[in-house]
Formats: structure tokens, C-alpha cells, sequence
């Protein structure tokens, strides 16, 4: 086992890492919907191959993937924001956290299908775009360069997403709504906008995960439905809520089942799990969680 | 208590008469599903326990059916009791380990844990269980106790499942109507005061979720002998979400909603997906539906609706009931 | 009064994070007492009482009921051993009748995780359901749905849930809270009833009640113990009035 080169070490280690930034970036969405709305969006993996497929027809349509790129989280954003208005929303004032979850898991059911009435059920090709192919070689040292973007770029984002929740306005009434609706409510704010917003937001962060993904993996309906049980687990190991959480828990497993593929190729997809049974059973709230987030 | 047992006996009647108006192959897999959501719904609706990974239940139990039928020539009666046995220890075990975690987290990793049998059965145990093709090979059944019947037969099929069915829907019932299951119902409404009153809460939730496992892996070995061989996908954790659709379909808080989920769950999927492979997103679209309009699912409203209406309404109905017959 | 100490505490401390909540309290509950518990808003009152009820863990100190540690024991276990609460914001079971209500909670002394028998046929279960009913005088809205009860009734209901695991002593949080005159004397002819075959606290803020029905007074203020005495003695005490000078 410890015969493999360690600048293969290295590569592998590069690909755990961008597809920890994927996880990353799904994870801290879903995270941040859980803290606004208290509901774990079952559709999660949906919007994620949305982006996926969005990227796709975009790319074909205009030809440019990072135009693509942008435009279809833009897109796919508003209809998290459309979605959200028009089926959640009026949940809320059940008081049941059982409904929101429900729809959700029934988007999930429904949505896919809707993609393979129009797709079908062949994976769609995406390419790597120009200037991003292949990789740089320092040294012995090989660094697939599209993965390195996807670091690069996930790391940005969360930058950014970081310094927006802590610096700006908007960004600490929705750090205020996730703690205290009513206070936020009681400031004359309207909260169903914040939500909103932070769903939406939640939703962009998924896409983005699908759009820069497309080209690493296999683009077809499925595709949301294998990967969000996954990002459930990062989720809940990072702690249901923690932004911080997610980003932590992201990396790490994407490093163990890079890891792991690497050395013992069948475990994993199970590895994941096995994480996430010890850690909840040692950490019931995960590595940041909050406490009694019930 | 009369009114109850009037209840079951109606519903037998009318699920006896399921095959003339559906073919056998539908109606029975009406029973087996139908019980899978009632066994799913003594921890959802009566005890407030949401669980993603039934699956892990319904699937042990087909596979400790599909096991002893498969490698031991083990009778149908043998192959259910170790059914029960293998989902009712899974459903202890993994209701201990996760009890002390609240609504989702427990949610999720009984899914987790759920997954992992999925795994064991698709990688390593790949000899004993088949793999990505499943357990097959099983022989046609005989039934030997306490008739002989050829259960290749669809009539003799559904009657047995028909059987079991029935001895499972009165033992769930009464359970849901003991102490134990009185106490489900509180743990539901309000654990903290249950507590405050003496219960080990845990213990509770415990007990639930073996019940509603035990029930659920019955389910899993009468799929086995229902289809004659047993497919992976019923360890697959998405899959508990068909249980789920069906109670809340059906109406989660009432005893037979999940029954009647099923029913119209299974009709949906063999007559729609005649006409189009995209039925998920019929059925998807229509828990969407559901939840927005109808919460309660079809039964839930139904007795809502009856509710409401006040006496004289009732008087009204009666009244015009007897006066055309 | 020379009774034999029932229930009492020794340094008892509870922290939520920064925050002392409850501060060395030692107190000590004699058998057959009324004692009120009184003091400001924050005082720790609430937080005191579930200590005693094993709702919430001590952060330090011990807790002796009938002379045996349970500082540490988990609630049910504690409400076996015969402390019982009720509570200041009321809990009960909204969607079962009044009388499901209470017999849910008096199948505890009876049955054992029983999952056989109809809960409708264990007659001792319901009998005793139905004398508490009667002691709180509910026994005429036993099939009402507990949510649909009045304000004044729910709390009354609360109480009976706790009277009905037959404990040795009743805690109550708040019992007149919300309610009219008419009510508040209703209930304490009630308590003082109780008292004759339990040992009471209460947490009240209705000053009236409290000089009327307790035995002894103790006064919380910051989480520690500001005064203990006959009604008498805090009334005339000056560091009492002080603190209750800004209101409650």
C-alpha cells in the first residue's frame, strides 16, 4: 500500500480536496437552510444537478462555460427563491417541521423526472473548459488544474460568504433570523424576505456545486440523489447549522473517500457513513453543531 | 372495542375482495406494502418517530427470508420467524444506539446505518446475497402447515399474505391500544411531561421503533415470497421513503390510512406506469399536493371532516341514509 | 413544626454557561409542610424546582429526598421516587380527553412497559383516574379534549397529572398564574386540601396566597437563599421589602 509515489499521494490528496469542495459547498447550503427554517431540504441533491444540467445546456447554447457557470446559478437560484415562495411558505405557519421536509423529499421524488423527460437518462458531456485541461506539472509534482480551481474557487466563495454573514447588514439580519426570528420580526423586518434570501442563497451555493462538478463527473438525473445522502452526512458530522461546521466536515470526508478509493476501492461509498454513525454516536450534535438545535 | 374489531373485519372483507376488480399480482402487493406503511407508521404517527431507514428492516427481512429459503430449504413459516427475528434485533439495536438523538439527526443516521447494510449486501456479503443482482434461485414455495397449498399459485399467494396480513394487523392494533402503546401516543404529544410523569422515555422510543421494525421485516419476508427472489434495491434507504409516501397518502394519525396509501400507491404505480416510466413524478407531485392541501392524507381528512360536522348534520345524514334504503 | 426533614438540599449551584442561576442553596422541606418559595423575577425559583425534580442537573451541591442522594438521578427515576411538579407554563397532553390525560400518567405505579392487555380494561388504572379527577373536581370534563380546556381547567389538569403518579411531594410552579380571584381562592382551599396527605412548595407571586397558606416562607433572590421564616417574620423583614420594592 505505502508503495504508491508520493506525488500520486499528493494528486489524490489535491482530488480529496475538490471534492471536498463540492461537499463544501452543497454542505454549507444546506446548513444554512437548516438555520433559517429548521427543515433539512430533501431537494438539495436536486438543485445540485440542476446546476449540473444547467451548466450544460448553457455551455452548448452560448459556449462559454463560465458564462454558463454564472447563469446557471443565477437560474437555478430563482427557482430555489420561486420554490420557496410558492410551496414552503405556506407550511410555516403549521408549526409542523414534519411538512416542509416532507415537500422536499416529494420535490426530490418529483424533479429528477421532470429532467429525464427532457434529457433522458444518458449522462450529458461537459468539458473541462479551455485553459483548465490537464495538469501543471512542478516537478514531480502533478496538480490537475481544474481541480485546482474548484479549491481556488470554493475557497472564495466561502470567503465571501463568510465576510457577508459577519460585515454586512443583510448579512447579520440572517445571521439573526437563523438565532431569533421574532426579535428580526419585531424590528420591523420582514422575515419570510430574509428567508428567502437565505434559501435562495442556500440554493446558489448548491448549484455552484453542480455547475463546477459537471465537468468531474457524470452528469445524469441520478446524479442528486446519490450525492445528498452524502451531504447529509457532512452536513450532520459538521453540525446541523454551522457554516464553519460544514466546511471542516466538507474537506475531511472528501479527503477519506478519496483516501479510500485510493486504497480500498469498493469501501468508499460506505466509509461515509461508518464517519458519520462514530461521530454522532461520540458527538451526537456533530463537530460544531449547536447544542438542543431540536 | 366491538367498533374496533368491526373496523379490521371491514377492511379484511374489502381487501379479500381486491382481486376481482385488480389482478392478484396488484392486490398483493397491495397487503405486502400496506403493511410495510402501517409497520412504518406505529413509529411515524403513533409515536412521533421519523426514521429514513426502514429500508434497512423491510430489507433484512426479505433477505433472512430469501436466506433460509435459498440456502437451508427452510419452510415459509421458518423463513418468516427468522425474518422477524433479524428486523426486530436490527430495529433494537439501532433504535438503542441512535435514541438519544432528536428528530433529524436520528432521521439521518438510522438511514446512515440503514445504508451500510445496503453496502454489506451489495460488496463483501456479494456471495451469500447476490449483489447487484439480488438473491435469486429461490424455488417455488409449498405450504405445508396448516393447509398444503402450491403458493406459485396467485390465488393461494394472496390468500396466505391475505393470513398474515390480518393476524399482523390485530397484533399492531393491540399493541397501539396497551399501556405501552398509551404511552406512544404521549411521547408523541409531549415527551417532556411524560417523562415528569416516571417513564424512561428512551425506553419508550425503543420499543416503538422494535415494533414497527419487527412489523416492517414481516413485510420484507412476505416481498420475498410474493416476488420469489429478493431485489437490493429493498435495502436501499431512498426506498423508505415508499412507506412514507403511502402513510401520508393515506393519513398518518389514523390506524388504516397507511393501508389505504398503499393501495392507491400501488394501483398508481402499475396502472400509470403502463403509460409513462415517469410515475415518480406523479407520486412526487403529489406529496407535494398532499402536504399543501391535505396533511392529514385522505383518511386524516376524512375524519377531520366528520368531525366538524355537528350533530345535526350527522342527524341529516342518517335521516336521508335510511330513507333510501 | 419538629417533622422529619422530607426533602432538602446542601450547596445546591446550577451554572448555565456564564450564568449562576441557583447559588449554594441549602434548603430543607419538612414532611406535611406548606412551604412557598417567593422572589423577583430571575430569582432561580423556577430553575430551583427543576433541580428538585431532576428536570435539570446540578452543576454542584446534593439533593437528599428521604434522606438518600438523587442529585444526579434522571427525571423519571426521581418522579418515581415520589417528587412530583407541576408546571408554570402548563404541560399536558392537548390531544387526548382530560381523563386519557390522567390515566396516562397513573399507569405508571400500575403497569410495566405492558404492551398486551386493552389500556381501557386495567381497572385499577382507571378507578384511579377517576378518583383524582374527582379530588380535582374534573370528574364532570373527563371527556373533553385537554386543549380545549380553559386556561384555569388546563392548570388544574396539570396538577392532576402530577397527583396522579402519587408522589410524597408536590412541587407547584406558579399554580395561581392567570387565573381570576374567584379561581385563585378555589385553589387554595384546593392546596391546603392537598396538604393534608402531602408535603407542598409552590412558587407563587401572589403575595395574598402566599401569607395566607404557607407554613414557612423562603425568599430567592439572585439564586440564593435571601430569608427562610413563618409568614409573620418575612413580612416584617426589611431586606425582603427592599428587593420587592421595585415590584414582581
Amino acid at each position: 500500500m505505502f508503495h504508491i509515489p508520493p506525488n500520486i499521494l499528493l494528486m489524490q490528496a489535491i482530488i480529496g480536496l475538490a471534492l471536498g469542495a463540492v461537499f463544501v459547498l452543497l454542505a454549507s447550503g444546506l446548513s444554512m437552510i437548516y438555520g433559517l427554517m429548521d427543515v433539512v431540504n430533501f431537494a438539495h441533491g436536486v438543485f445540485f444537478m440542476l446546476g449540473a444540467y444547467a451548466v450544460y445546456q448553457f455551455n452548448l447554447t452560448l459556449g462559454n462555460f463560465w458564462v454558463g457557470v454564472a447563469l446557471a446559478v443565477l437560474a437555478v437560484a430563482l427557482l430555489g427563491a420561486l420554490t420557496e415562495i410558492s410551496l414552503l411558505r405556506p407550511l410555516y405557519k403549521t408549526g409542523n417541521l414534519l411538512y416542509p421536509l416532507l415537500l422536499t423529499f416529494g420535490l426530490a421524488l418529483a424533479l429528477p423526472d421532470v429532467v429525464k423527460m427532457f434529457y433522458g437518462l444518458m449522462p450529458m458531456p461537459v468539458n473541462y473548459p479551455e485553459g483548465l485541461q490537464g495538469s501543471l506539472l512542478v516537478g514531480p509534482l502533478i496538480v490537475p488544474k481544474y481541480r485546482l480551481f474548484v479549491i481556488v474557487l470554493t475557497f472564495s466563495v466561502m470567503f465571501s460568504l463568510w465576510l457577508f454573514l459577519k460585515k454586512s447588514n443583510l448579512g447579520m439580519i440572517l445571521r439573526a433570523t437563523t438565532t431569533d426570528k421574532g426579535m428580526v420580526d419585531a424590528m420591523g423586518i420582514n422575515v419570510n424576505r430574509v428567508v428567502t434570501l437565505g434559501f435562495s442563497i442556500g440554493i446558489a451555493l448548491a448549484a455552484l456545486g453542480g455547475a463546477v462538478a459537471a465537468p468531474m463527473v457524470s452528469v445524469e438525473p441520478n446524479m442528486g440523489v446519490n450525492i445528498v445522502l452524502q451531504c447529509f452526512v457532512v452536513t450532520v458530522v459538521g453540525g446541523l447549522g454551522s457554516l464553519g461546521g460544514a466546511v471542516v466536515s466538507g474537506v475531511i470526508i472528501g479527503e477519506v473517500v478519496a483516501f479510500t478509493s485510493l486504497f480500498a476501492g469498493g469501501y468508499a461509498d460506505v466509509v461515509i457513513y461508518f464517519v458519520m454513525a462514530v461521530i454522532l454516536l461520540v458527538r451526537p450534535r456533530g463537530l460544531f453543531g449547536e447544542l438542543s438545535r431540536e | 372495542m366491538i367498533k374496533e374489531y368491526a373496523h379490521i373485519a371491514i377492511v379484511a372483507l374489502i381487501l379479500l375482495t381486491l382481486p376481482l376488480w385488480l389482478n392478484f399480482t396488484t392486490a398483493t402487493d397491495i397487503l405486502v406494502f400496506g403493511l410495510y406503511a402501517m409497520a412504518f407508521n406505529v413509529a411515524l404517527g403513533f409515536a412521533g418517530i421519523l426514521s429514513f431507514g426502514h429500508a434497512a428492516f423491510f430489507g433484512v427481512g426479505a433477505y433472512a427470508a430469501g436466506l433460509a429459503l435459498r440456502y437451508f430449504g427452510a419452510s415459509v413459516w421458518t423463513a418468516i420467524f427468522w425474518a422477524v427475528l433479524c428486523a426486530s434485533l436490527v430495529a433494537l439495536l439501532m433504535g438503542a444506539l441512535c435514541v438519544k438523538k432528536r428528530g433529524v439527526y436520528f432521521a439521518l443516521l438510522i438511514a446512515a446505518f440503514a445504508q451500510m447494510f445496503y453496502f454489506l449486501a451489495l460488496s463483501p456479503l456479494r456471495f451469500i446475497t447476490g449483489g447487484e443482482d439480488g438473491l435469486k434461485g429461490i424455488e417455488v414455495l409449498k405450504l405445508k402447515f396448516p393447509v398444503h397449498a402450491d403458493l406459485g399459485h396467485p390465488a393461494a399467494l394472496f390468500g396466505f399474505i391475505f393470513c398474515i396480513l390480518i393476524v399482523c394487523i390485530l397484533v399492531m392494533h393491540r399493541f397501539v391500544h396497551s399501556p405501552l402503546g398509551s404511552l406512544m401516543k404521549g411521547l408523541e404529544e409531549n415527551e417532556p411531561r411524560l417523562r415528569a410523569c416516571g417513564y424512561n422515555t428512551n425506553a419508550v422510543k425503543i420499543w416503538a421503533f422494535a415494533v414497527s421494525g419487527l412489523f416492517s421485516g414481516v413485510a420484507g419476508a412476505l416481498y420475498t415470497v410474493n416476488l420469489g427472489y429478493v431485489p437490493l434495491d429493498s435495502l436501499y434507504w431512498l426506498n423508505s421513503g415508499t412507506p412514507l409516501v403511502m402513510t401520508l397518502l393515506g393519513g398518518m394519525h389514523t390506524f388504516f390510512g397507511p393501508l389505504l396509501g398503499a393501495g392507491i400507491f400501488i394501483f398508481f404505480q402499475d396502472n400509470v406506469s403502463v403509460y409513462t416510466a415517469r410515475w415518480e413524478f406523479f407520486v412526487g407531485a403529489l406529496v407535494v399536493i398532499l402536504i399543501l392541501i391535505f396533511p392529514g392524507g385522505i383518511l386524516g381528512t376524512v375524519k377531520e371532516k366528520i368531525a366538524q360536522a355537528d350533530e345535526g348534520d350527522r342527524q341529516g345524514i342518517w335521516f336521508w341514509l335510511k330513507k333510501l334504503s | 413544626m419538629a417533622q422529619k426533614i422530607i426533602l432538602e438540599t446542601k450547596d445546591l449551584e446550577k451554572d448555565f454557561g456564564g450564568l449562576r442561576a441557583v447559588r449554594k442553596v441549602s434548603f430543607a422541606l419538612r414532611h406535611g409542610e406548606i412551604r412557598s418559595i417567593i422572589g423577583p423575577n430571575g430569582a432561580g425559583k423556577t430553575t430551583f424546582f427543576n433541580l428538585l425534580s431532576g428536570r435539570l442537573q446540578p452543576s454542584a451541591g446534593s439533593i437528599f429526598y428521604q434522606g438518600r442522594n438523587i442529585a444526579g438521578l434522571p427525571q423519571h427515576k426521581i418522579c418515581r421516587l415520589g417528587v412530583a411538579k407541576s408546571h408554570q407554563i402548563t404541560s399536558i397532553f392537548p390531544k387526548l380527553t382530560v381523563f386519557e390525560n390522567v390515566r396516562l400518567s397513573a399507569q405508571m405505579r400500575v403497569t410495566r412497559n405492558n404492551f398486551w392487555s386493552r389500556s381501557q380494561s386495567l381497572r385499577q388504572v382507571n378507578e384511579r383516574a377517576l378518583e383524582i379527577l374527582n379530588e380535582v373536581g374534573m370528574l364532570a370534563k373527563k371527556d373533553i379534549m385537554a386543549g380545549n380546556l380553559p386556561h384555569g381547567d388546563q392548570r388544574y389538569l396539570d396538577i392532576a397529572i402530577a397527583m396522579a403518579t402519587e408522589p410524597q411531594i408536590l412541587l407547584l410552579d406558579e399554580p395561581t398564574a392567570g387565573m381570576t380571584p374567584a379561581e385563585t381562592v378555589e385553589m387554595v382551599l384546593f392546596v391546603q386540601k392537598l396538604a393534608k396527605t402531602l408535603t407542598i412548595a409552590l412558587i407563587e407571586h401572589d403575595m395574598g396566597v402566599v401569607m395566607h397558606i404557607s407554613h414557612y416562607i423562603t425568599v430567592l433572590h439572585n439564586g440564593a437563599i435571601l430569608a427562610e421564616g413563618a409568614p409573620e417574620e418575612i413580612h416584617c423583614n426589611q431586606e425582603v421589602q427592599r428587593v420587592y420594592l421595585g415590584g414582581h
